[in-house]
């Protein structure tokens, strides 16, 4: 127990220096790409710099920048204000700088271009139906209409919208990537876009007029803590006024071209501004895999090897009796039934954003099976042998090394099998809340639409998942006599 | 070991009563079993005759009376000293079968960090009496047959020399020639290694065979106890009288 938790505090300890960058990104295209750019400029100026993109909403990567977990990340004057600040009345860059002083937060100046929500349609739909404004929709009850999460919840989106328009629709939330296509495949009529984003010149959407003039602005910036040196924040600043709207539009429209990575599209904007002047070599395919296995691996080896130790001992504790262990079997099925991703974003307030969170998770996902499989090993074990090895005056250590273990082994290593395999497929969803691993490139592909980069993600997971299949099938082999393996059971 | 003189008796219950869930199990039980003889505990399935095994070795604890087991009452806070003066062996299940026959049969001295090479040499000689192959030694349990388990099982229960052998139905489900066969085995080991021995079976022809000394017992209660001559001449009551008669033709 107490070594596996100094392990585990080693390989926490191990991924942050402090001399090291951390930028951030939330995980749709834009913000990819300001989190590249600044990125590639800080190397550029022999900073070290660790990326930790594709974060799962602001709440995610505010709690990122104020946990340390990461150093900076883009954000929006917007949403710092009705988000982050709670204060929407503020809307001039050097009050909320001054607010956002006060957490020891530091906001950059703004880089040029207001990617604000707006609500779009097709051109087609809006010449037909004339619907050019917001206010139009106030007649039209009858449109499907489809929102990203965040949109549809946050104080300054839908809800607000919808009463200060007056507006008659009900809603349903998508995935913001798909969101386009429905639109454009006429699966519905209307969703929010950002105004800068370049699935709108690609879709070929029109973003209806905000007449009430409802929408504050969201003037992107970079924010950081105070980890970034000022050296640092020196460089960032010669981006600021760089990036006007049509600008930013171009560059997402780049960057969604799948033959283009987010840093190519990044280093080009860096050379025609000649702010940086080598070529940038982006990380090749083989080390940035080796680099996500071996994250992945240290994840859910370390959930892992928590969770065996807990579960097993637990489970050896309690399995005598019967009110315990249904009791404790209860609360580890209770985690079971927490969807991974809620359940991940729960760890956040105790545990920050990063591994720890995600290793905490998966032990959690791994305890029911290690645990369930050892208390029903426990109990199937005939009472006749606890006989035997009870006249035979054995201690409760040594019943438990020549008999309970041996006996239950069969069982207990099934149950260790099936978590492993549920941690490795878990864990790339860790990539949400910063914990990288093989979900960095699948949640990366999922923001850009990108099957090809979700497949590097999620190819070698599942080769992952087999050979951790193969390598419990060597573990039996070595650990449990050959007549009481899994796939050999004599009848 | 054990004075033959001594009037104490190898095992004695005193006024033992014990209920296993709603079941009266033993009732007022008072017995005195005798030293270096082979005592069957006969009876039907639910008399109370394994719980009485239990009860000798400390495995089960009574509501009331008290057991002695080789002279001294049962200390039920730490019983592992009588426990290793005692084999015990138990139907079907005997064997562990993540073991080897081998490691089986050597796990008591094991457990008891005894000398290996001791251990090995009463491993040859339990096999002698035994007349098991040492070809069974590597073997897994399984892969013996039923009449081997059993003997192996006995082995293991005999490697500490114990000074009390008890034996839980370890001869049923064996075919009637391999039985025998055991039966005779058992006797020789009797003849060259005399242990006071509880026996418990549901087979009165068996009892017959290899007891000195019998207690009949139904629903928790002793029916007759007494030498096997004694209570086949002259049963009780009717119980005893049916479980015997059978038998008289064969015993004379």
């Amino acid at each position: 127990m107490r070594c596996s938790m100094v392990i585990m505090i080693l390989l926490l300890g191990a991924s942050a220096s402090a001399q090291t960058i951390i930028v951030g990104s939330k995980n749709f295209t834009e913000n990819y790409l300001l989190s590249e750019i600044a990125a590639q400029l800080l190397e550029a100026h022999d900073f070290d710099v660790e990326r930790r993109a594709g974060l799962n909403g602001t709440k995610i990567s505010y709690e990122a920048l104020r946990n340390k977990a990461i150093t900076v990340y883009p954000e929006y004057s917007g949403t710092i204000t009705e988000v982050i600040l709670a204060r929407p009345d503020l809307h001039d860059i050097a009050d909320i700088r001054a607010a956002l002083q006060e957490r020891n937060l530091r906001l950059l100046d703004p880089l040029g271009f207001d990617n604000t929500y707006a609500l779009a349609v097709t051109r087609e739909f809006s010449e037909a139906e004339n619907i050019r404004k917001i206010s139009d929709l106030r007649s039209r009850p009858d449109l499907r209409v489809a929102f990203a999460h965040e949109f549809l919840n946050r104080a300054d989106g839908w809800p607000a919208l919808k009463q200060r328009y007056g507006l008659p629709q009900t809603v349903r939330g998508i995935e913001h990537s798909l969101s386009y296509d429905a639109i454009s495949q006429g699966n519905i009529d209307l969703t929010a876009a950002y105004s800068t984003d370049g699935e709108i010149l690609r879709t070929g959407l029109v973003l209806l007029e905000d007449d009430l003039d409802y929408f504050p602005s969201y003037l992107a910036a970079y924010i950081a803590n105070e980890q970034l040196p000022d050296a640092a924040v020196d460089v960032l600043q010669t981006l600021s006024g760089r990036i006007d709207n049509q600008r930013m539009q171009a560059l997402n429209l780049q960057a969604l071209d799948s033959d283009n990575s987010i840093a190519d599209v990044a280093a080009a904007f860096l050379r025609e501004e000649n702010l940086v002047t080598a070529d940038y070599e982006s990380e090749s395919f083989l080390p940035q895999l080796l680099r996500n296995t071996q994250r992945h691996l240290k994840l859910t080896a370390t959930a892992l090897l928590l969770a065996i130790v807990v579960g097993v001992g637990i489970a050896m504790a309690v399995h005598r009796h019967r009110g315990l262990s249904s009791a404790f079997l209860y609360v580890t099925g209770l985690l079971q039934t927490i969807p991974s991703i809620a359940l991940l974003a729960l760890m956040i307030p105790f545990a920050g954003v990063g591994q720890k969170p995600a290793i905490i998770a998966l032990f959690l996902y791994s305890l029911l099976p290690i645990a369930r499989s050892t208390v029903t090993a426990m109990h199937a074990i005939p009472p006749a042998y606890r006989q035997v090895a009870a006249a035979m005056a054995m201690t409760r250590l040594q019943e438990m090394r020549y008999v309970l273990l041996p006996l239950a082994m069969p069982h207990v290593l099934a149950g260790i099998r099936t978590a492993a395999v549920i941690c490795i497929g878990t864990a790339t969803l860790a990539a949400f809340i910063g914990a990288g691993g093989l979900g960095d490139p699948i949640v990366t592909g999922l923001a850009l639409n990108d099957s090809r980069l979700i497949l590097q993600g999620a190819l070698p997971a599942a080769g992952l998942a087999i050979i951790t299949e193969l390598f419990f099938g060597l573990i039996e082999r070595w650990l449990v006599v050959p007549h009481m393996r899994n796939n050999n059971q004599p009848n | 070991m054990q004075d033959r003189k001594n009037p104490d008796s190898a095992v004695e219950f005193r006024e033992v009563s014990l209920q296993r869930g709603k079941v009266v199990a033993l009732d007022q039980l008072n017995l005195s079993l005798p030293w270096q003889k082979t005592t069957a505990v006969l009876g039907a399935s639910g008399s109370g005759k394994s719980t009485l095994i239990q009860l000798v070795i400390g495995l089960l604890r009574p509501d009331s009376g008290t057991v002695r087991t080789l002279g001294a009452d049962i200390d039920y806070a730490n019983p592992a000293a009588l426990r290793k003066r005692i084999g015990y062996a138990i139907q079907d299940v005997a064997l562990f079968p993540h073991l080897r026959i081998r490691d089986n049969i050597l796990l008591p001295a094991r457990v008891d960090k005894r000398d290996e090479e001791q251990s090995q040499q009463r491993l040859d000689e339990l096999l002698e009496l035994m007349q098991l192959p040492a070809d069974v030694l590597p073997r897994w349990p399984h892969e013996l047959s039923g009449g081997q388990q059993q003997r192996a099982g006995l082995c293991r229960a005999m490697m500490l020399r114990p000074e009390l052998l008890l034996l839980d139905e370890p001869f049923s489900g064996l075919d009637t020639m391999t039985r025998i066969s055991i039966h005779e085995q058992f006797l020789k080991l009797q003849a060259a290694e005399p242990i006071s021995t509880i026996l418990v079976t549901h087979d009165p022809q068996e009892a017959i065979n290899l007891a000195d000394y019998i207690v009949v017992m139904k629903a928790g209660r002793v029916q007759q106890h007494g030498a096997v001559e004694k209570v086949v001449a002259a049963p009780v009551n009717n119980y005893v009288a049916q479980l015997v008669t059978a038998l008289r033709g064969v015993t004379q």
